[in-house]
């Protein structure tokens, strides 16, 4: 089965077997007539690599994994990345909340979904795509959008991008990103080989030049929520 | 001596940083190092392939510096180098 999809303001072809695949990207098909621009159709050869690299997996979610590889180097060559993280919308700019796993990026988004409402709507909880377009960087939702499935296809300017640690009192600063690159890396999406490296570097240069950075620390309290809005959200 | 395959140098943000891909992108987290401008500079002349004695003569080329203090900076860089896998002992 194979159709068009809406990924990152692209026409994208994608063809997958399984219902996974299908039913994650059910909200990102495209009815229009423009034709397809870029294809993350993916071959026996790379469903047999991905397969190597996730032994033990279901052929559906080993599917599911070789397309993302696929689209997420398709998409490097348009000057798009996949990036870990849980990114909202506010105002008009998207914010990127990024941690390691397990710190707890998406409690926070959620907290201030809490307090902001119909203010505030997801991205993309897990993997959005951020994208350089005339030298300035937009948020994409992306179909692999974490365990809640919280997300659109929608996209705003990238305004921040807040590194969240943990921590029992709430605050918020302005970091320099040069402070932050090992956690840049570590959640960027490409990282394959030199070739697809340098390009999530070229994106990341961008980023790094045209977007705030900051550091939260924070508890899982809704006071953490007000927080990164008055230090972050409300700033200029 | 020479750099390995699987990593690159790059410029962002203003800040020289080495850091590994492919096999060694899950060791970006030990593997990623900051480099300043000879560091950078003797990446590059190791990027070729130079043993030790010649990556101190490219440096006394470049830079207006005592040879001692040259070839302490050459050995510190490699050593760090080598901690991170990029070239081999």
């Amino acid at each position: 089965m194979s159709k068009k999809y809406l990924i990152a303001g692209m026409v994208t072809d994608i063809a997958y077997k399984f219902p996974y695949t299908a039913n994650m990207l059910k909200n990102y098909e495209y009815f229009g007539d423009n034709p397809v621009e870029i294809s993350a159709r993916i071959t026996v050869e790379d469903f047999l690599a991905e397969a190597k690299l996730l032994k033990g997996e279901s052929d559906d979610f080993i599917e599911n994994s070789a397309i993302l590889r696929k689209l997420s180097n398709v998409l490097l060559d348009y000057g798009a990345m996949l990036f870990h993280g849980s990114t909202v919308k506010y105002n008009g700019n998207a914010f990127v909340f990024t941690a390691p796993s397990g710190t707890g990026k998406s409690t926070h988004t959620a907290l201030l979904k809490q307090l902001l409402g119909d203010k505030l709507c997801y991205i993309n909880d897990d993997k959005p795509i951020l994208k350089v377009e005339n030298g300035k960087v937009i948020a994409y939702g992306s179909p692999w959008n974490g365990k809640h499935n919280l997300g659109e296809n929608v996209s705003a300017p990238l305004k921040a991008i807040c590194v969240v640690t943990r921590a029992n009192e709430n605050s918020i600063s302005k970091v320099s990103p040069k402070d932050f690159l090992k956690v840049l890396f570590e959640q960027s999406v490409g990282f394959d080989n030199a070739i697809t490296a340098n390009k999530v570097l070229d994106v990341l240069d961008v980023i790094s030049k045209t977007c705030k950075f900051y550091l939260l620390k924070c508890n899982m309290d809704i006071s953490a929520a007000k927080c990164s809005l008055e230090g972050m959200l409300y700033e200029d | 001596m020479k750099i390995k395959n699987g990593f690159i140098l790059r410029e962002i943000s203003g800040v020289n940083v080495v850091i590994g891909v492919g096999a060694n992108a899950e060791k970006i987290k030990n593997s990623m190092v900051k480099l300043n401008e000879s560091g950078a500079f003797i990446w590059k002349v190791l990027e070729k392939g130079a043993t030790v004695d010649e990556v101190v003569s490219a440096l006394l080329n470049e830079y207006d510096a005592p040879e001692e203090v040259i070839r302490l900076d050459v050995e510190n860089i490699i050593k760090t180098l080598k901690e991170i896998g990029a070239i081999d002992d």
